[in-house]
């Protein structure tokens, strides 16, 4: 018989896989509990039915979460990533997913944490998030070992990630809101900056001016653009800054990944007055 | 003769760049003289611009998505990627490629058994891949953008 932790080491392995995880820790007590930090490690929180679960990883709702949370406290201790999938059914999300998600974001030790909307070609404003969720989203990322954070979220203000010290890759949608000129705001640790749909709009001036000037120690940098002149003009000056420090360059030209971008904001904006009536 | 738009990308040096991704997708609403063979030679024209001057690099992954329009795709002259490959062989260490090509006509994304046996058909292709300078990618590239511009959803 293997001591323990061999088995914990060989049970690390299949992280990717929580079918197999769950089965195996169905098979004994002792192995249940060796199953554990490795099964919990990621986990997907959604608001839809399990008819699109892909085995991969552990997906809960959010009461689910919470409730497992509540009866297996040592599980906090076991979560290191969360991918919270929202869906194209906004209100929905706004009702259940987001106001579950409320209340259980501040209690999480997280590494790593995404927002996505994985079934739908869209990303939303910040602003377009209930002001519970996005406080909660912020104290959560807020911590010296959150390392990742990757948002199909347009327009959040990089002040929310002011107290993420050790933040070493970051994924933003189209742009963001750098701090006023007179505020500091450094990323000593990061290391790894995604862009997605870089338009180079008019709202993103203040984001580029930013970039310029913080981007000098990037060792990695994807930029996904539909657009010519983002290559031509933006993309030369920003890779100049990092030009010393970067290893790893990805570049997607290629057509809007979010192109439906506007109507979710209608939709959000016109879901908010329903929940304001 | 194919003349495409320049498209004036010049990136500036990065003397310790080591990896590159470089993916494309172009469709014939791209391309200024929309055949097939010249969407080929569009998509490597955009992606020599952005490859020129970078000495250091050791490792290259092509992306390139083609959307063809026309109507038999196994008449597609695939001559200038390998031919762009092939005089390129001393810049880097590996190129990993993978194409994909949805064929309009045919209504969906074409099997990627199918995109190999076109390329392997290049004398100049199959000798980088003997010689290990090429890998030829047959599973699909696993990316949530591109997997919308295929149409595949779950």
């Amino acid at each position: 018989m293997f001591p323990p932790e061999i088995f914990s080491e060989i049970f690390s392995f299949l992280r990717s896989d929580a079918c197999v995880l769950l089965t195996c820790s169905r098979t004994h007590p002792i192995f249940a509990q060796l199953i554990e930090p490795s099964l919990y490690a990621h986990v997907v929180v959604h608001n839809r039915d399990g008819f699109f679960e892909n085995g991969r990883h552990l997906k809960l709702q959010p009461y689910q979460l919470s409730t497992l949370l509540s009866d297996t406290p040592r599980v906090i201790n076991y979560l290191r990533s969360l991918c919270v999938e929202l869906s194209d059914q906004i209100y929905k999300d706004h009702d259940q997913l987001m106001k579950g998600m409320t209340t259980i974001l501040p209690r999480l030790k997280l590494e790593r944490i995404r927002l996505t909307f994985p079934h739908h070609n869209i990303c939303a404003e910040w602003e377009s998030f209930p002001t519970a969720f996005r406080t909660a989203f912020v104290a959560c990322i807020s911590t010296s070992y959150m390392k990742e954070i990757c948002l199909d979220v347009s327009r959040i203000p990089l002040s929310s990630f002011a107290d993420c010290a050790g933040l070493k890759r970051l994924t933003l949608c189209q742009d963001a809101v750098p701090p006023p000129l007179s505020g500091s705001l450094d990323f000593p640790q990061l290391e790894a900056l995604e862009l997605c749909d870089w338009e180079m709009g008019g709202s993103s001036g203040p984001f580029f001016s930013w970039m310029l000037t913080h981007a000098a120690a990037l060792r990695s940098l994807t930029l996904r653009t539909p657009l010519e002149r983002v290559l031509r003009i933006s993309l030369p000056p920003l890779l100049t800054i990092c030009s010393a420090s970067l290893v790893n360059l990805n570049i997607y030209y290629t057509r809007p990944g979010k192109s439906i971008y506007s109507i979710t904001r209608i939709v959000l904006t016109l879901s908010y007055s329903t929940f304001n009536v | 003769m194919f003349d495409p738009e320049p498209i004036e990308v010049k990136l500036p040096s990065l003397p310790n760049l080591e990896r590159l991704r470089l993916c494309t997708y172009t469709s014939s609403f791209k391309c200024p003289q929309n055949s097939d063979n010249n969407l080929i030679r569009y998509a490597l024209f955009t992606i020599a611009k952005i490859l020129q001057d970078l000495s250091s690099l050791k490792h290259l992954t092509l992306i390139i998505c083609l959307e063809f329009t026309g109507k038999d795709i196994t008449q597609v002259d695939w001559s200038p990627l390998s031919n762009f490959l092939s005089d390129r062989r001393s810049s880097f260490q590996h190129t990993d490629l993978h194409v994909r090509v949805y064929a309009v006509k045919a209504g969906g994304e074409v099997p990627s058994d199918q995109v190999i046996s076109m390329l392997s058909r290049c004398e100049n292709l199959t000798s980088l891949v003997e010689s290990g300078h090429v890998s030829i990618k047959k599973e699909k590239f696993v990316d949530v953008h591109l997997k919308w511009f295929f149409g595949v959803y779950y």
